[in-house]
């Protein structure tokens, strides 16, 4: 009886320290957490016709020391070279979502042009997340997909 | 020999259909196969054993699918094989089976969703059932259904490749690189399906490349295969499981006068140090790129 008891007054106690979960974690804002100094660390390539063979091809871009500035308060981009990556050099760029973003949207200033690039996130980038991981998808001139990267930048 | 001729066109004439109607299972379209694309199992009962009374039960009553591979739903699952207690007795009506013709039924599904499985799971497990009626007796009376059937689903084989290019090559001989010059471009050596004894297990090896450009002048990094090992940048990579690879972005690797476009680039897998034509991959793969204008 005595341990039915303590049982149950566990149980009271437990409930009355239960908190919904949004109290005890905020959302990480993906905004905050995006907006950073990002070292390209990894890369890795596949044709969209054999998607089973995914290469690593860091080796080739080792030697750049490709970074990436991120800025959530003007929205702007810039790389520390010209064009390291076939997306511009810098830029604006936005979430397509704000709160759960799943795709990173470049547009890419040249002169008085200006070329977009979507590029689905591959992860969350919260403040926690040690790194930003976006694709590319490269087009041949009718459209048409050839190849694909995988970016991984990991925090300055 | 006309005779003999005429003699082995009756023969197949009289096997041929023997081994396309002799199964009592099978699948309408066994070559479009996809684990996560329709399909449909075709059962003729005529042609199984019998031995449990299915094909009279077939002439009076509804027929069921009772399947337990790739995968058998629990009691209650909108497609368990029975509902209630004696669900051999009660047969789920969410698997009857269309009856196409006299003794022949089907059933279509899709069976990553059907069963709930991967595609992987599907292939390894196979289809694994039988056929009954509503009742399929049991419990003292005597069991009515089809003995156990079968259906076996494989993998489309996928080719060997020894060699091949990222991005891969189009056209017949897949040498036309559809991605421009600027884009990284890689060759992938597979030393585990290597035929030429004299180059299995190899542990280090390089690549000699001769380019072109759209005028028809040559450049070479090394001045034959006998000196790539004078130059790092020619050494591919070596991963675990024995697959070579080279990468290189080819208009910052080749260096090109301005106003000239690399047109074609030609590369031979070989050892340092090469001696005879039994230090290189036999094969020198060409590659035509079109600059990105597909």
């Amino acid at each position: 009886m005595k341990k039915l008891l303590f049982i149950a007054s566990m149980a009271l106690v437990f409930n009355a320290c239960e908190k919904p979960l949004e109290e005890i974690y905020e959302a990480s804002s993906k905004l905050e957490g995006i907006n950073d100094e990002w070292v390209l660390a990894k890369v890795d390539q596949y044709d969209p016709n054999n998607k089973e063979l995914v290469i690593d091809v860091t080796r080739v871009f080792a030697n750049d020391n490709i970074e990436l500035n991120m800025s959530s308060e003007d929205f702007t981009f810039s790389y520390n070279q010209d064009n390291p990556l076939y997306m511009g050099t810098s830029g604006t760029w936005s979430f397509d979502d704000d709160e759960a973003p799943s795709q990173l949207n470049f547009a890419a200033v040249n002169g008085s042009d200006t070329v977009y690039y979507n590029c689905p996130l591959l992860r969350t980038v919260r403040s926690i997340d040690p790194t930003l991981e976006f694709s590319l998808t490269r087009e041949c001139d009718n459209g048409n997909p050839t190849t694909v990267y995988h970016f991984t930048f990991q925090r300055k | 020999m006309k005779h003999l001729k005429s003699n082995f066109i009756a023969l197949l004439a009289f096997v041929l259909p023997v081994f396309a109607w002799g199964q009592a299972a099978f699948l309408e379209k066994p070559e479009e196969f996809k684990p996560d694309k329709p399909c449909k199992i075709i059962v003729n009962l005529k042609l199984t054993s019998n031995e449990w009374g299915i094909v009279e039960a077939a002439n009076n009553e509804d027929m069921f699918l009772w399947v337990w591979k790739p995968a058998e739903h629990p009691a209650g699952h909108p497609f368990a094989n029975g509902i209630g207690g004696a669900a051999w007795k009660n047969s789920n009506d969410a698997l009857k089976m269309t009856k196409e013709s006299d003794g022949v039924y089907s059933y279509s599904f899709t069976p990553t969703e059907f069963f709930e499985v991967e595609a992987a799971t599907v292939f390894k497990e196979d289809f694994h059932f039988l056929v009954k009626p509503k009742d399929g007796g049991g419990y003292g009376d005597p069991d009515i259904k089809t003995e156990d059937l079968s259906i076996s689903v494989d993998p489309p084989a996928s080719p060997i490749v020894k060699v091949q290019s990222v991005p891969q090559g189009k056209g017949k001989k897949l040498d036309t690189i559809a991605s421009s010059t600027a884009d990284v471009f890689s060759v992938v050596y597979n030393n585990n399906v290597e035929e030429k004894a004299s180059m299995q297990e190899a542990e280090e090896l390089y690549v000699y490349i001769v380019a072109y450009d759209d005028l028809g002048n040559e450049y070479k990094i090394a001045s034959s295969p006998k000196r790539v090992a004078d130059f790092p940048e020619l050494k591919m990579t070596k991963s675990n499981d024995g697959i070579f690879q080279f990468s290189c972005i080819p208009d910052r690797f080749i260096s090109i006068p301005d106003g000239q476009m690399l047109y074609r680039l030609e590369v031979q897998i070989v050892k340092p140090n090469l001696r005879t034509t039994s230090d290189w991959v036999d094969g020198v793969f060409t590659y035509y790129f079109n600059q990105g204008g597909c």
